[in-house]
């Protein structure tokens, strides 16, 4: 279910034959306070650089399936209480989550003249939102969208997506207005270039400058960081998993957007 | 009766010899306690600074001239220097009830070193403390604490996921929550068609185990709050544990240093108190109350700082109002609001007195609005409260201060004029209560070989005090002498500092114009002379009216019904004396006399008393068995200003008997003194401003020869003429005559014997005393026929009110119609 052409795979070819800057943006939305968060900054990203904005909704299909069991029950995340969870119920929250997407979609964009539309499917979200992604795009996420709601933990659904991704992933942090700043990156051990990592030229240009930083450790990143107010950190996927390791909240403790190269 | 005989020179005057003095200049004379001849006064403050009792406080009664400032605060300067200096007196914060900030009495001198010694102490612990939680210890033992906390919370969901999939079965995500599902292979979900194919066992095993991780899930859930608060425990434990490494030591030296004062000590436990339980303002980026408004309630406000006091204080205020009383409390306008704490309360003189004497001018206290009522009620209660009047009467309700009240140790001295003592004794019943002892001033001091040297140092003193040059003996014989005539007595010497203080600065004056080392008579002389000449515009013009004519007043021959009588002007300290003309009319009537001032209504209370004593007076004398059948007026002519005393009633007897018995009165005289009833003289006030002002208007109308005074015997010791009276009298050109009795002034006025009454009670014929008798008898009979042709109408007139009844009808001019 589309309500466009059907997805194509890779980046998209230009009229003149080049290939675009930038394939896609893409914005993997839930309806979320936070994700409806990331989707202005997926906006802003698209436009910057005219890049095609998808909006990707996932309808899971196994959470539909779960409600044919006779004792399928939802327990709310805060209050703890358990609730009936039935096939109605759930179609109609999910009919009203994907009329609020289409919804902030089109008010994201209003006023623009950026290519976007809206990708509906039904499956495994992170499946298919694997299989949509290009080594090209950029696929945005909400930090909070990465968390559990009462500690402040990456999501089993977000880290298998920033782990497994074949593109960029740009961790938007909604809870702090972004500004113009430094680029960071963690300072590579003895013996390795210091140039900053490989990234495509037009996401560098949201940052000013660049700067390693010589830390290794999540504490020492995290106190590093704690004042920042302007910029972006870089990291690879190599060195987040480590630092997740360490620190399974430390991509909520860093007030900073964080960009994730595979 | 032998004939009177003129006052001589020596008696009109007291020299001050100059050779009784054993100095040379004054400046070989020692200073003189300026409060001796005032030995009453001086007892009274003795015994009111020395009593501790409540209550005991001063007054010291006395003219404005006394300078009591000086003269008090000298003695209580004295007083002081040897009495213990008191605390220093501080306000400080109230952790538990800001709007009630405390106060702090320490010792002399504490007061500022404590301060400095907080001030020291926010300074260490502004930078000590954010160290400590900047430090790699907190910044770890914080992180470990949340790691921790973030493990048992993710642990309590990842327990339950954990079971679950030991149960095979997985924890799915929903839009809002969670929810379970049986597990087909490894994180791929059991559809429900494969699961209704399971045996019924195996659904059931299922659903039981679902149900049970729902419950523990629901559990986990529901405990993650208080996990939330527990961790929020823990890390205030850790800030306040942390703090208390940065504060201990600081607060501990000072502690330590302050071990026996129990005020700071609490002041330093309320700080410490105050920095844990705001722990968080340390330690949060943007904290509710910063660390700098802690900080500030640390320091103290010292608002009496008695370091360099030497002794008790002695502070007089000047400007007596409730806020300079009491102290205030001063307001900072924060965001259009009014706003205040306990660094703006302010001392007020009472504050800065405690320990010691606080002087106030009576009559500016009870000037200020509230001052006078403020002063009672601290005194009462024993404790100074500091607050506005507006507040102290509730005329305004906003949110203010209430200062822990200061106790009150001190003594109040009030210098002020003898009416507002008794006024206030009268008026006000707490005011002996409060005020119990006077200090009553002399005003004058006695005049004798005794005093005068003492006098004299006196003299010495205050020219030195004003760094004036010194005076020779001539100088402080002069200056005696003038201050016998301030006091109008040879016996007595004036004892109001400023008159003679203001004399010696003049003579200065007058010593440096004349290149003189030392003040000499002749600059004492010309000193008195400029300040009354600078005084006399008005006293000449009157004396060049009278001198021109314009004022009728006759000096030589005799003129019966008309007599010289001598009244003073007063215009401030100055007065000056001049003769007016009296008249009197005698006729036939029904016996009063008529005082035409007070009819229309220019002449006193006391001059109307007068005219009466003198009216009886006469008809003692001349009718004692008979009516007195006499209309007579009395006049002072061209008087226009009002009449009042009792000074010239010997004048208007005289002039009375003159037009009863038409015989003349020497108008080369001038009579002044009143008479009792019995016909006695009796004394008068301004003698010699009378003699001299009669003297001048003699001399310029051609000269004194042949004139003179008639004044009472008793006023003889008031006497201080100027020079030039002297002069004439020392020539035996002016006569002054010392009169005890009506029938001496009738003999030297009109030349003629009075006569004494024989033993039958007659005078004898060709007297004064018998012509008068004569008359009054000769008038009665025209009465008495006047009656017999109109009886109605001499019943109306006559028989119907007592005879003599002056003082009832004389106002009607019914009665003085004269009927021929």
């Amino acid at each position: 279910m589309s309500t466009e052409d059907a997805p194509t795979h890779g980046g998209q070819v230009s009229e003149n034959g080049t290939a675009l800057e930038a394939a896609r943006v893409l914005a993997l939305l839930d309806a979320s306070r936070h994700s409806l968060a990331a989707l202005t900054a997926a906006v802003n990203l698209a436009s910057l650089r005219h890049a095609e904005l998808v909006a990707l909704y996932v309808e899971d299909m196994d959470l539909l399936r779960c409600t044919a069991f006779p004792f399928s029950c939802e327990i709310g995340a805060q209050s703890g209480l358990s609730r009936p969870l039935t096939p109605d119920s759930l179609e109609t929250s999910i009919a009203r989550q994907l009329q609020r997407v289409h919804q902030a979609l089109a008010g994201a964009v209003a006023g623009r003249s950026l290519r976007h539309r809206l990708e509906v499917s039904r499956g495994q979200v992170v499946s298919v939102a694997l299989t949509m992604a290009a080594p090209e795009d950029v696929l945005v996420l909400g930090k909070a969208g990465t968390t559990e709601r009462w500690g402040t933990r990456l999501g089993s659904t977000s880290r298998r997506l920033i782990m497994e991704a074949p593109c960029t992933v740009l961790l938007w942090d909604e809870r702090h207005p972004f500004k113009r700043g430094p680029l960071r990156w963690l300072k590579p051990v003895a013996g390795e270039s210091e140039a900053p990592p490989a990234m495509a030229e037009w996401l560098a240009a949201l940052f000013e400058d660049g700067a390693p930083l010589p830390v290794s450790h999540a504490y020492e990143l995290e106190r590093a960081l704690a004042h920042a107010n302007a910029g972006g950190l870089l990291l690879h996927r190599s060195e987040l998993e480590s630092l997740l390791n360490e620190d399974s909240e430390l991509i909520a403790r860093v007030p900073l957007p964080i960009l994730v190269v595979p | 009766m032998p004939t009177l005989e003129p006052l001589n020179v020596t008696q009109v005057y007291r020299a001050c010899p100059e050779d009784a003095f054993d100095f040379e200049v004054t400046s070989e004379l020692e200073s003189l306690d300026m409060l001796s001849g005032h030995d009453r006064a001086r007892d009274a403050l003795d015994f009111g600074t020395s009593m501790r009792s409540e209550g005991f406080n001063l007054y010291v009664l006395g003219h404005p001239g006394h300078g009591k400032h000086q003269l008090v605060g000298r003695f209580l300067a004295e007083r002081s220097h040897d009495e213990p200096t008191p605390p220093d007196i501080a306000y400080r914060y109230n952790f538990e009830e800001p709007s009630q900030p405390l106060h702090l009495l320490l010792p002399t001198g504490m007061g500022r070193v404590l301060r400095s010694d907080i001030e020291q102490l926010v300074e260490e612990l502004r930078t000590a403390i954010p160290a400590v939680f900047e430090g790699d210890e907190y910044q770890n033992r914080l992180h470990e604490l949340k790691q921790a906390m973030g493990e048992r919370q993710r642990d309590a969901v990842e327990g339950v996921r954990r079971e679950a999939r030991e149960h095979d079965i997985l924890l799915l995500s929903t839009p809002n929550g969670f929810t379970f599902a049986p597990a087909a292979t490894k994180d791929k979900m059991m559809s429900p068609e494969e699961f209704e194919r399971l045996p019924r066992d195996e659904r059931e095993r299922i659903e039981g185990t679902v149900q049970v991780l729902q419950k523990k899930l629901s559990q986990a859930i529901r405990q993650m709050p208080r996990l939330a608060k527990q961790l929020r425990e823990q890390i205030t434990a850790l800030n306040q544990e942390m703090l208390q490494t940065a504060i201990d030591a600081p607060l501990a030296e000072l502690e330590e240093r302050y071990a026996d004062h129990d005020g700071i000590l609490n002041h330093l436990t309320a700080l410490r108190d105050a920095m844990v339980l705001h722990v968080d303002a340390f330690v949060a980026e943007e904290p509710e109350i910063p660390p700098e408004a802690i900080f500030s309630r640390f320091h103290i406000n010292l608002i009496v700082d008695n370091t360099h006091c030497d002794g008790a204080p002695v502070v007089y205020l000047d400007l007596p109002t409730h806020q300079h009383l009491v102290g205030r409390i001063e307001h900072h306008v924060h965001n259009g609001t009014l706003v205040t704490d306990y660094s703006l309360i302010r001392a007020g003189g009472l504050h800065r007195a405690n320990g010691g004497y606080l002087v106030l001018d009576v009559r500016a206290l009870l000037m200020h609005a509230g001052a006078w009522e403020t002063l009672k009620r601290v005194l009462r209660a024993g404790e100074i409260r500091t607050e506005s009047l507006e507040q102290a009467y509730g005329l305004i309700s906003t949110t203010t201060l209430e200062p822990e009240p200061v106790p009150l140790d001190l003594k109040v001295v009030l210098l002020g004029e003898r009416l507002f003592y008794y006024l206030l004794c009268e008026n006000d019943p707490d005011f002996l209560e409060l005020f119990k002892v006077q200090a009553d001033l002399e005003d004058e001091l006695d005049r004798n070989p005794d005093n005068q040297p003492l006098y004299a140092r006196m003299v010495a003193t205050l020219a030195r005090e004003s760094a004036l040059r010194p005076l020779d003996r001539s100088g402080v014989a002069a200056v005696i002498e003038r201050a016998s005539r301030l006091a109008d007595d040879q016996t007595k010497l004036t004892a109001r500092h400023r008159a003679l203080s203001d004399l010696l600065e003049e003579a200065d004056h007058w010593a440096e114009r004349d290149d003189a080392q030392v003040i000499a008579r002749a600059h004492v002389e010309k000193a008195v002379e400029q300040q009354l000449w600078r005084a006399s515009r008005i006293h000449e013009r009157s004396h060049e009216a009278i001198a021109r004519g314009t004022v009728a007043i006759q000096l030589d021959g005799s003129v019966i019904g008309q007599v010289n009588g001598l009244s003073v002007m007063s215009l401030g300290d100055y007065a000056f004396g001049q003769p007016t003309r009296i008249t009197a009319t005698a006729r036939p009537g029904p016996g009063h006399v008529v005082d035409i001032e007070r009819e229309a209504r220019l002449g006193g209370r006391i001059h109307s008393k007068a005219v009466m004593i003198l009216s009886r007076c006469l008809a003692s004398r001349y009718a004692p068995d008979a009516p007195l059948s006499l209309s007579a007026s009395l006049a002072f002519e061209q008087s226009y200003g009002g009449i009042e005393g009792d000074s010239a009633s010997v004048a208007e007897a005289c002039v009375l008997i003159s037009a009863i018995a038409r015989v003349g009165i020497e108008q080369r005289f001038a009579v002044t003194g009143s008479i009792d009833q019995h016909g006695r003289v009796q004394a008068v006030g301004g003698v010699n401003e009378k003699i001299e002002g009669f003297f001048d208007i003699c001399q310029a109308r051609g000269g004194v020869k042949g004139h003179g005074v008639l004044l009472p015997a008793t006023n003889v010791e008031q006497l201080m003429l100027k020079q030039t009276v002297r002069d004439a009298v020392a020539a035996g050109d002016f006569h002054i005559y010392a009169i005890e009795t009506l029938d001496e002034a009738l003999e030297l006025l009109t030349g003629m014997r009075p006569g004494e009454r024989d033993d039958e009670g007659h005078y004898p014929a060709e007297s004064l005393n018998g012509k008068v008798v004569e008359r009054l008898e000769a008038f009665h009979r025209a009465a008495k026929k006047r009656a017999a042709a109109d009886p109605d109408d001499a019943q109306d007139k006559n028989g119907g009110k007592p005879e003599g009844g002056n003082g009832d009808k004389e106002g009607d001019p019914e009665s003085e119609e004269p009927r021929r």
